[in-house]
C-alpha cells in the first residue's frame, strides 16, 4: 500500500490501494451543521486582484466582448508562458494558472474546426495566421471536416434546416468533468503509474478495432498527464507529488482544471464536485493552526475567480446559441452521502460565499445538490444567496443519487455525470415542435420548401384531427430518432479521433462509463399544440404551395404548466415515446441513450427557425426554454407551474430537466426572513415531488427594463440572471433574448 | 364548487406546506359560508393538515342558531386570524358601518375555549393609532389567554385607485401611511416582542 507524507491525518485505506477520491472523502470529511457566521470577508490581496479583474471585464466589455486573442500560438499544456492576473506581483494570487500568458486572452485552438478557429479570429476583428489554415485542412484535419466528409445528404439537410441542432460537429463537445481532485490527492506520478499500468494490459495482446483505439487513448492520457507537470512546473510547482496543504490542493486542482481549458473548448467545460475535498485539506490546516478562516476563504475566493476568467474563442453564430459568453464551469456543491450524513461542509458555504465577496457572477455555475435533508441552516443560506444574487441553481439530489451515487458531478448546465467514472456524449438537441410541423406537413420544411424528411402523406383535412396527428407525429418521430441518433454517433466517432480529450480522461478511469446526451427542443410548444387539436378546434392555413404556414384555434384548451392533467399527461407521453424511439438504434461506443429537456438561451434561436405551431406561436418567436411552460401558458400561479414539470419523471430524462423560474421579491414575503423561509419552503416541495432542476431568480421585471435600457448603470455592471442551466450577465445577452427574458412570466403571486 | 372539489385543488400543494403551513380560508368574509368552511376544513384536518381562519369577525352573533355550526367550525380550526381594527365601538362603527362588541365576545369566547389566535390590528394614523386606542388594545390582548401572534398592519393607499375607478369617494383620502418610527411605537405598546 502506497503512503505519502502529504497524507498524514488522512484516515481510510481502500483510497490509497486504488485511485478512488470518493472513498477519501467519505472516510475524511467533516459535516457542518451551524450557519454563515464564520465567514470571513475578502482579503486585501482579494480585493486587489478583484478590482484588477473587474477593470479587464470592463475593457473587455468596451472592446466588444474579446480582450485579446491568440492567432499564432496553437493552444497545448505547455503552448504558453506562465500569466498572471497582477504580474507586478505574482504572491498576490495565492491560486495561479492562466489558459493563456494573460488575463482574458483567448487561446487558439483548432482540432474542433480550423475553420471556425479562424473565424473566431476574424469575426472579432483579429487577422488569421494562414500557415494554420494550410495545415490544419491540408497536412492535418480537424474535428470539423471529419465530420462532414462522412454526413450523408439527409444528415446535411436536417442539419441546414434545423430540425437537429446545436451539434457539436464545428465546436468543441464538452460535458467531459475530469477528475481534477485526483492530481491533488495522488500527484501526477501515481496517477501515470495506474494509466501506464491500464496500457500494458490493455488487451491482453489481442488486438482488434477497440483495444488499439483504446491503447492509442491511453498513450495520448500519458503524454498528457506528462504535458501537466511541465504545465505546473513553469509556474514553479511540482504535482508529480501529492498536494501537501490546502493551498496546494486548491492550486493543484485547478492545474488539472487548466490542462483540459487549455487543450479543450468545449461547451461546456465543468469544474465538477470539489468543495467537500477541499475541505479535508482545509480542515486538517485550521486544525493544526497553519490556516485562518480568512485565509481559508482567500483560497476558495482566489480559486473561483480563476474559474470566472475562463475565456474561449467563438464565433457570432456561437454566441447566437449560448449567449452571453458562457463556459459553464459548473461547480456542484452539498448533496447526501450514501451512508446517510449529508455532505455540506464549510467549504460550501465558502464557495456560496465568493458571490458575497465578489459580488454576482454567472461563473462558476454554482449548483446546489439540494435535498429537504440538508441542515436547515444550509438551505436557508442558499436562499438568501439565491434572493440577493439570482446566481444559483439547485438540483434535486434525492432524484439524482439513486442513479449516480454520491459523487457525481455536473457536467455540463443541469447533466449529472459520476465523478472520473463516466463521460458524455453530448448531443445537443432535436426540434420536436418542427417535427410536428413536418408530419403536418408531409416532411416539407414550410420555412425552406425543402422535403427533409420522408415523404410521408400530408394532413389535408379541413380541420386537424387529434389521432390523425399523432399517428402521423410518431412515424415522424421515428424517423427524427433514427437520424438523430446515427448524426451523434458521426460526430462523436470523429471527436474521439480527431479532438479527443487526453487530458481529461487522463483523470478518469480507464474503464469509463459513458452516456449519450440527446435533447428535445420545443417541448412545451408540442404538448399545447397537441393539447389545442384534442380540445379546441384548429383549421390549418395553407399557403399557394399547399403547406401548412399557420392556424386559426377556435376554443379553449388546457396547457402545459397549470397543473392540468390533461395537458400533463400529453407532457410525460411525449417524454417517453421520444425516449423509446431513440433507444432503438445503436449509439456510438455502446454508450447509454438518455435524453433532457433543456434548451439554454438556444430556445431563441431554434425559434427562429420554427414555423407557426398548433398551439397559436407565432413563426420565428423564441420556443419556450427547457422544460418551462410556454409564454403566457402560466395562469395559475408559480406553484401550479412547479407541479406540471414535476410530473416529467427524471428517469426517462437522465440528462436533465432544465426549469427556470423569475419570482417577484414581493411574492415571497415581506421581509428578508419570511423571503428565505419561503423560498427554502417552495424547493422543498418542488424536489420532494421528484423534480430535477430549478433555476431561481429573484427580482422584478422592472429591474430588467431598466437593465435594458440602462446598461451602463454601475448597478447592472454584474447583474446576473439564471436562464436554462446556466447564469449570463443579463447585459451581455443581445437585445433579442434580453427581450425574451422578459417576456418570461414572472410570477407576481405563489 | 364543492368543499371537496376545492380541497383536490389545494391539496397539490400540500408538498409545499410542509413541516409549518396548511391551509386559510380567507376573505371576503369566510363566516358568510360556515358550513362550506366546515367541510372544507374537516377534509383538510383529515388529511392531518393545519386549518387557518382569516376572518374580520363580523358576522359572529351569539345566538343558538349562529353558535351551532360556528362551534362546528372551531371543531376542525386550529387558528383563527382576527382583525380588531378599533377598541372604541362607536370608531369601529364609523370605520366599518358596525360595532365592534360582538368581534370582541367572539375573541373572549375562543380564548375561554383555548383556540389559538392571532389578531391583527390595521394602524391608520390619525385614525386607529392613538395612544388610548393602542393602550385598549394592549389591555384587551392581555386579558385573552390564547394570543400567539399580533400583528401591526401599517394602512396603505394602494386601494385609492379602485376608489377612483369606481367613482366613489376614497373615504380615507389625505391619510398617509404611518411612519417607521409610528409603527415601531405601536408596536411597543402592543408588546409586539412579548408574542
Amino acid at each position: 500500500m502506497n503512503h505519502f507524507d502529504q497524507w498524514n491525518g488522512f484516515k481510510g485505506s481502500i483510497w490509497k490501494r486504488e485511485i478512488n477520491v470518493a472513498d477519501f472523502i467519505k472516510q475524511n470529511y467533516t459535516p457542518y451543521d451551524g450557519d454563515a457566521a464564520f465567514l470571513a470577508p475578502p482579503t486585501k490581496d482579494t480585493q486587489l486582484l478583484w478590482d484588477r479583474l473587474s477593470s479587464l471585464q470592463k475593457e473587455e466589455r468596451r472592446k466588444g466582448g474579446v480582450l485579446d486573442m491568440d492567432a499564432d500560438v496553437v493552444s497545448t499544456l505547455t503552448s504558453h508562458a506562465p500569466g498572471y492576473l497582477y504580474p507586478e506581483d505574482t504572491t498576490k494570487e495565492k491560486v495561479v494558472g492562466l489558459q493563456t500568458d494573460a488575463p482574458l486572452k483567448r487561446a487558439f485552438m483548432p482540432f474542433g474546426g480550423i475553420a471556425m478557429a479562424q473565424k473566431a479570429l476574424t469575426t472579432n476583428g483579429y487577422r488569421e495566421n494562414e500557415h494554420f489554415g494550410k495545415i490544419f485542412s491540408e497536412y492535418s484535419r480537424t474535428h470539423n471536416d471529419a465530420v462532414f466528409a462522412v454526413y450523408t445528404p439527409d444528415m446535411v439537410k436536417a442539419r441546414h434546416n434545423k430540425i437537429i441542432t446545436g451539434l457539436p460537429d464545428s465546436y468543441g463537445r464538452g460535458r467531459i468533468v475530469g477528475d481534477y481532485r485526483r492530481v491533488a490527492l495522488y500527484g501526477v506520478n501515481k496517477l501515470l503509474t495506474q494509466k501506464q499500468r491500464d496500457l500494458h494490459y490493455c488487451g491482453s495482446g489481442e488486438m482488434h478495432e477497440d483495444v488499439i483505439r483504446q491503447r492509442e487513448e491511453l498513450a495520448r492520457q500519458i503524454k498528457a498527464l506528462e504535458s501537466m507537470k511541465l504545465m505546473a512546473e513553469s509556474y514553479g510547482f511540482d504535482i508529480s507529488q501529492p498536494a501537501k496543504d490546502a493551498r496546494e490542493a486548491v492550486q493543484w486542482l485547478y492545474f488539472g482544471y487548466l490542462a483540459a481549458i487549455k487543450t479543450q473548448n468545449g461547451a461546456a467545460m465543468s469544474v465538477g464536485r470539489v468543495s467537500t475535498f477541499l475541505d479535508i485539506y482545509i480542515k486538517r490546516d485550521l486544525d493544526a493552526g497553519t490556516l485562518t478562516e480568512s485565509d481559508a476563504q482567500e483560497l476558495i475566493d482566489h480559486f473561483v475567480m480563476k474559474l470566472r476568467m475562463v475565456k474561449f474563442a467563438r464565433v457570432p453564430s456561437y454566441n447566437q446559441l449560448f449567449s452571453g459568453d458562457p463556459v459553464w464551469a459548473t461547480l456542484a456543491i452539498a448533496g447526501l452521502g450514501t451512508d446517510g450524513r449529508h455532505m455540506v461542509t464549510k467549504t460550501d458555504f465558502r464557495f456560496l460565499h465568493t458571490l458575497e465577496n465578489m459580488g454576482p457572477s454567472p461563473e462558476p455555475n454554482l449548483t446546489v445538490l439540494y435535498s429537504s435533508r440538508l441542515p436547515q441552516a444550509f438551505r436557508r443560506y442558499c436562499a438568501k444567496i439565491s434572493i440577493d444574487t439570482s446566481s444559483i441553481q439547485y438540483e434535486n439530489d434525492d432524484a439524482m443519487r439513486p442513479h449516480w451515487g454520491d459523487d457525481y458531478a455536473i457536467c455540463c448546465c443541469v447533466s449529472a455525470t459520476q465523478t472520473g467514472k463516466e463521460i458524455q456524449f453530448f448531443g445537443a438537441r432535436a426540434n420536436l415542435a418542427k417535427c410536428l410541423l413536418y408530419a403536418i406537413n408531409g416532411g416539407v420544411d414550410a420555412k425552406t420548401g425543402q422535403q427533409v424528411a420522408p415523404p410521408l402523406r400530408p394532413i389535408t383535412g379541413e380541420t386537424l384531427e387529434y389521432d390523425e396527428v399523432i399517428t402521423r407525429f410518431m412515424l415522424m418521430m421515428d424517423w427524427l430518432a433514427g437520424l438523430y441518433v446515427n448524426t451523434l454517433n458521426v460526430i462523436h466517432y470523429m471527436h474521439d479521433k480527431y479532438y479527443y480529450e487526453a487530458a481529461q480522461m487522463a483523470l478518469i478511469d480507464t474503464d469509463v462509463r459513458r452516456t449519450f446526451a440527446t435533447g428535445i427542443a420545443g417541448f412545451s410548444h408540442v404538448v399545447d399544440s397537441l393539447c389545442a387539436i384534442r380540445y379546441a378546434k384548429v383549421t390549418p392555413v395553407r399557403d399557394e404551395r399547399d403547406l401548412v404556414i399557420d392556424y386559426k384555434i377556435e376554443g379553449d384548451f388546457p396547457r402545459y404548466g397549470n397543473d392540468d392533467d390533461r395537458a400533463d399527461e400529453i407532457a410525460v407521453w411525449l417524454l417517453g415515446a421520444f425516449l423509446e424511439r431513440l433507444r432503438r438504434h445503436e449509439s456510438y461506443r455502446h454508450s447509454e441513450i438518455t435524453t433532457s429537456i433543456l434548451t439554454i438561451t438556444s430556445n431563441v434561436v431554434y425559434g427562429k427557425a420554427t414555423g407557426a405551431m398548433p398551439d397559436g406561436r407565432k413563426s420565428g418567436e423564441p420556443l419556450s426554454p427547457g422544460a418551462n411552460p410556454s409564454y403566457g401558458a402560466e395562469k395559475s400561479g408559480l406553484l401550479a407551474s412547479l407541479n406540471s414539470v414535476a410530473k416529467l419523471p427524471y428517469h426517462w430524462a437522465l440528462d436533465g430537466i432544465s426549469n427556470t423560474q423569475t419570482i417577484s421579491p414581493s411574492a415571497l414575503g415581506h421581509e428578508e426572513s419570511e423571503r428565505i423561509s419561503n423560498l427554502v419552503q417552495v424547493m422543498d416541495g418542488y424536489f420532494s415531488r421528484g423534480a430535477h432542476h430549478l433555476n431561481v431568480n429573484v427580482f422584478g421585471v422592472e429591474k430588467l427594463r431598466d437593465a435594458m435600457e440602462h446598461p451602463e448603470k454601475e448597478e447592472y455592471a454584474n447583474f446576473t440572471i439564471r436562464v436554462s442551466g446556466y447564469a449570463v450577465k443579463f447585459i451581455d445577452l443581445t437585445r433579442e433574448q434580453q427581450l425574451d427574458v422578459i417576456a418570461r412570466s414572472s410570477h407576481a403571486h405563489m | 364548487m364543492t368543499a371537496q372539489d376545492l380541497w383536490d385543488r389545494a391539496s397539490r400543494y400540500q408538498s409545499y406546506w410542509k413541516p409549518r403551513g396548511g391551509v386559510t380560508l380567507s376573505g371576503g368574509e369566510p363566516m358568510l359560508q360556515l358550513d362550506f368552511c366546515t367541510a372544507f376544513f374537516s377534509l383538510a384536518k383529515a388529511a392531518g393538515v393545519h386549518t387557518a381562519l382569516d376572518t374580520s369577525g363580523q358576522p359572529y352573533r351569539e345566538t343558538p342558531s349562529f353558535l351551532a355550526p360556528f362551534d362546528a367550525l372551531m371543531r376542525v380550526t386550529d387558528l383563527v386570524l382576527l382583525d380588531i381594527k378599533a377598541m372604541d365601538s362607536a370608531l369601529h362603527q364609523r370605520l366599518t358601518g358596525h360595532p365592534n362588541e360582538s368581534i370582541l365576545q367572539m375573541a373572549r369566547r375562543l380564548s375561554a375555549e383555548g383556540k389559538e389566535l392571532w389578531i391583527r390590528h390595521v394602524l391608520v394614523p390619525g385614525i386607529t393609532g392613538s395612544e388610548a386606542e393602542l393602550r385598549a388594545l394592549r389591555r384587551f390582548l392581555d386579558s385573552l389567554k390564547t394570543v400567539s401572534r399580533v400583528e401591526v398592519l401599517p394602512y396603505h393607499a394602494m386601494g385609492a385607485g379602485k376608489w377612483d375607478a369606481l367613482g366613489i369617494r376614497y373615504p380615507l383620502a389625505g391619510v398617509r401611511p404611518p411612519t417607521p418610527e409610528e409603527i415601531r411605537r405601536a408596536e411597543k405598546v402592543l408588546g409586539i416582542a412579548k408574542w
